[in-house]
């Protein structure tokens, strides 16, 4: 009885360690809210340049906070990575 | 001469009815959307989030418009802000905004109406509807957007 406690904890605790290491994809916590984000955080999202970052920013300052992250879409520098970023990003 | 009255109202009636039947109201199940997509937009340094699509009379009559109801809706599906527009053909019903709108004249829908082309049976027609950035409520965000027919004739 005590084995099979013993080997359900490890398992158990197998399973929590395996959850935290394994990313299951970004969850809201993690994502970069580009209406607060500054240009070093925006700069952490994948293939952002500082260009694309201050068009971010850029784009924040002219035409009011974002409401849906689709808008990124407007912007030029930014257009072309649109489809790898739009899951890492939100707009709370 | 009380005879001669009495046996024109059966006439009378059939031909009442005939015109009735004859100019029913189109219905919203006349006229269906058979496309549509969202997106942001910039025009003339101006945000907007547009709407467009086609509409495509499924009667057997002419149609003279159909008039859409767009809602922005929230995540819990409440709507956050709403407007109308009209299919392309008969986008002159639409009301006019911005500065100098008030200075306009315009003529009175029925005048308008006339000169609208009618949709023909199984004929398509584009309808866009828009929104400014600035319109649109900050809190709560559209999630998305639905569409609906709300009049046609």
């Amino acid at each position: 009885m005590t084995r099979i406690t013993k080997s359900m904890t490890g398992l158990v605790l197998t399973s929590l360690l395996g959850a935290a290491v394994i990313p299951s994809g970004a969850c809201a916590a993690d994502k970069v809210n580009i209406n607060t984000a500054s240009e070093q955080e925006l700069m952490k999202l994948p293939d952002m340049t500082e260009a694309r970052a201050k068009g971010i920013v850029g784009y924040r300052k002219s035409n009011g906070e974002f409401i849906q992250a689709d808008e990124l879409e407007l912007i030029p520098q930014v257009k072309p990575i649109y489809n790898k970023i739009k899951e890492l990003v939100t707009v709370e | 001469m009380m005879t001669r009255r009495s046996a024109g109202w059966p006439i009378t009636i059939v031909a009442s009815v005939a015109l009735v039947i004859g100019a029913r109201t189109a219905r919203a199940e006349d006229v269906a959307i058979v496309e549509q997509h969202g997106q942001w937009e910039i025009s003339y340094g101006a945000v907007y989030y547009r709407v467009f699509g086609y509409v495509e009379n499924k009667s057997t009559k002419p149609i003279h418009y159909v008039k859409l109801q767009l809602d922005l809706v929230d995540a819990s599906g409440k709507s956050v802000y709403s407007t109308v527009g009209y299919n392309q053909k008969a986008e002159a019903l639409g009301t006019v905004e911005g500065e100098g709108a008030d200075t306009l004249k315009r003529a009175p829908p029925e005048e308008t109406l006339k000169k609208i082309e009618p949709l023909k049976p199984g004929e398509k027609d584009l309808f866009r509807i828009g929104v400014g950035k600035d319109d649109i409520p900050k809190r709560p965000k559209f999630a998305t957007y639905q569409l609906k027919i709300v009049e046609v004739k």
